[in-house]
């Protein structure tokens, strides 16, 4: 079962927010799509959600023209937003029942769900009276009670204490484990790295690289130098020009142009009898490659 | 629009506008509050008949024959008459400034030179204290009488004189004067319902889009959907404290035993055809603005600014009340005729007319019919604002970035 995305273009008076965007996203896997802000990252998730149409393109679910009457998706909005003087367990079989559950159904997800996260107890308490992490895991329970085929996370882990970070990840390894296709939108690459096999990333609406992390990294050869010693080495890596370091509180980080300067490098440090505790050659992380891509 | 996500949102709405300890306190004083309103008049009234109120005649013209006895026949038993002497005014007057021993009036009647009539001075402690125009009456035709005597009629020939013309008033189109009261409350409460409820279908818009439940709530339901099982809901709140009003009013005016029920009953005369065209006009209007207040919430990003932005609407609304109050008096001047007619002043002045006189049954109906198609209008015109709107974060649109996004639609 695939999700996909297919030259989709949105235009706002003279604002082109989304445009030729194309993608697929498997179930059982987890895409991501990324983007500084006004990328158009919500203006795709609003209009798979038929909130906008496209004014071209086409949204399929399964090779057929996505039918919302028929396909579950469960939306986590990047703004967070509850009724604050509502009961918990009156809100949640709320939208429980306009994501097409029963009472009876919606109530036992809560409960579930409630139990899941370890906090049962707030069943009857209002909103306004939790915590912001607290608020979130309702916020999630609302997203997945009703079981969607489809699971759309903007920013999920945002407020979450890493104790909870830690919960919601194995939540969503889960839900990848039992098939979901899941698109996730997130600014904490780190997290994006250990979901994410596929990703998107959107430049003012058009997207500028996109497919297999790991392939596209592959691509990147291995060009990020982690170097570690107590000496201070910066004087000798400097005559190794052309190549930018900075020095971090763990060691020295250094991008390199071709995977051979590393060698070089290595043959300067031992010459030198320079105590090296660590020598890692890797390649460049997801925050580097964001970072280099979106300031072309 | 899906008819199980609609009930769904109108059933939630409901409850928890109902849930609410606002809801319950505001319905319980609402309730007290008629119970003491419509008892009002019979117990006031209860309370003046046990202690009459005192009148002192200082009659100093000696030609002039006044007694407490006459007095007392020719002006009915609510009065207790009593006469003084003019050393005593100083300190009458302070026993009127102070309505001591419940003394309502001093009247003073003081010879004149040669043949001219008496003058008479009343002082009272209520300008429109109820004895003096009929005592005004009672002293001239007894002034006249007197003439007449002095200059030799006879008691037969003065009969003559002073027999009264029957005299009817006939009105083309009749008023419902004794309903004045009765419907300026339904006035009032139509006004305060269309406005309470109106306002809380905006708040709740603005309030669902600051705090961003909207994102949740649109990706599962369409806004249409969304916006109409809102309004259903709180109309239905709404629906909810009407009885319990009327109910209220029933006790209030039944409270006093005796009598005074029948003649002080505030709510004796109103038919149960008034009542429903209460609920009518009640549900006609409350959509009417709640629509456009609800397009107007949806449209700012914090709910501070909402009652800013729907000043102008709440202005027509002011308007009409306006208008209606004068219109109670007035009921079949043409310029209320006129407004009748016109969508935002229907619920307000076809209602005071309906009240107050007789209303031909057509230009009733057309009235109905005109509000339920500018209802269906504004609804369709709020719902597509609404679609946009929700959507809309930041600064507050123009009018004329509303309608360019409407037409990109």
């Amino acid at each position: 079962m695939s999700l996909s995305v297919t030259h989709v273009s949105k235009r706002f008076s003279s604002v082109l927010a989304v445009d030729d965007v194309t993608f697929t996203a498997q179930s059982g896997q987890a895409l991501a799509l990324l983007g500084g802000n006004g990328a158009g990252k919500t203006t795709t998730i609003r209009m798979i959600l038929g909130l906008f149409a496209p004014d071209t393109g086409r949204i399929d679910w399964n090779g057929q023209p996505l039918d919302r009457r028929h396909v579950k998706i469960g939306y986590l909005p990047e703004e967070r937003g509850l009724y604050q003087k509502s009961r918990i367990i009156h809100q949640l079989i709320y939208f429980g029942r306009l994501q097409g559950m029963s009472h009876g159904d919606a109530r036992r997800a809560v409960l579930a769900w409630l139990e899941r996260f370890g906090v049962r107890d707030v069943l009857y308490r209002r909103v306004e009276e939790l915590s912001k992490g607290n608020q979130q895991k309702i916020q999630l329970i609302a997203t997945l009670m009703s079981d969607p085929q489809i699971v759309i996370l903007d920013e999920p882990f945002s407020g979450l204490d890493p104790v909870n970070a830690d919960l919601l990840k194995g939540i969503l390894m889960d839900l990848i484990a039992k098939g979901k296709t899941v698109v996730f939108s997130s600014h904490q690459m780190d997290h994006v790295e250990s979901f994410c096999e596929q990703i998107c990333l959107l430049k003012r609406g058009r997207i500028i690289l996109q497919g297999n992390l790991r392939e596209i990294k592959r691509g990147y050869g291995r060009t990020s130098l982690l170097i570690k010693t107590d000496r201070d080495v910066t004087a000798l890596l400097a005559t190794h020009s052309g190549v930018p370091m900075e020095r971090r509180a763990n060691g020295y980080e250094i991008k390199l142009d071709t995977e051979e300067r590393a060698q070089a490098i290595l043959r300067t440090l031992v010459e030198e009898r320079v105590p090296v505790v660590k020598f890692e050659l890797s390649e460049p992380s997801l925050h580097d490659i964001f970072i280099e891509r979106m300031g072309e | 629009m899906n008819v199980r996500q609609f009930l769904n949102v109108l059933s939630f709405t409901y409850k928890e506008r109902v849930r609410t300890r606002a809801f319950l306190v505001t319905t319980v004083l609402m309730f007290v509050m008629m119970i003491i309103v419509s008892a009002g008049p019979a117990i006031l009234s209860a309370f003046s008949h046990n202690s009459p109120s005192r009148i002192v005649v200082v009659n100093e013209a000696r030609q002039f024959p006044l007694s407490s006895t006459s007095l007392r026949t020719q002006m009915g038993g609510g009065y207790i008459w009593q006469s003084g002497r003019l050393p005593n005014l100083p300190s009458l007057r302070n026993e009127l400034k102070r309505g001591q021993d419940n003394l309502d009036g001093i009247v003073i009647i003081q010879p004149q030179v040669a043949a001219a009539p008496p003058t008479v001075t009343t002082i009272v402690r209520n300008a429109n204290a109820a004895f003096v125009g009929p005592l005004h009456t009672y002293l001239q035709s007894l002034y006249s009488l007197t003439t007449m005597r002095s200059q030799g009629l006879s008691a037969a020939q003065d009969a003559l004189v002073m027999a009264k013309v029957p005299m009817r008033l006939v009105q083309v189109i009749p008023t419902h004067q004794n309903l004045f009261l009765p419907i300026y409350f339904l006035e009032m409460l139509l006004y305060m319902f269309v406005l309470i409820y109106g306002s809380m279908a905006m708040m709740s818009v603005a309030a669902e889009k600051s705090s961003r439940v909207q994102e949740l709530l649109i990706a599962n339901v369409r806004p249409v959907t969304l916006l109409y099982g809102k309004l259903v809901g709180i109309s239905l709140v709404g629906l909810t404290q009407y009885p319990l009003i009327l109910i209220a009013a029933y006790i209030g005016s039944h409270l006093t035993p005796g009598e005074a029920v029948a003649a002080h009953n505030m709510f004796h005369g109103l038919t149960p055809g008034l009542l429903s065209l209460f609920v009518v006009f009640f549900l006609l209007g409350f959509f009417l603005f709640a629509m456009l207040y609800a397009a107007v919430g949806s449209l700012v990003s914090r709910v501070e600014d909402v009652t800013q932005a729907s000043s102008p609407i709440t202005m027509t609304f002011v308007l009409s009340f306006t208008a209606a109050i004068f219109a109670l008096g007035a009921p079949n001047s043409a310029w209320v005729t006129v407004l009748s007619f016109i969508p935002n002043f229907i619920p307000m002045l076809m209602f005071a007319r309906e009240g107050m006189t007789a209303v031909p049954p057509i230009q009733l109906a057309a009235a109905i019919a005109i509000l339920a198609c500018s209802v269906l209008v504004s609804g369709y015109i709020s719902a597509r604002i609404y679609r946009v709107g929700v959507t809309l974060y930041g600064k507050r649109p123009t009018i004329r970035e509303v309608w360019a996004l409407l037409r990109a639609q």
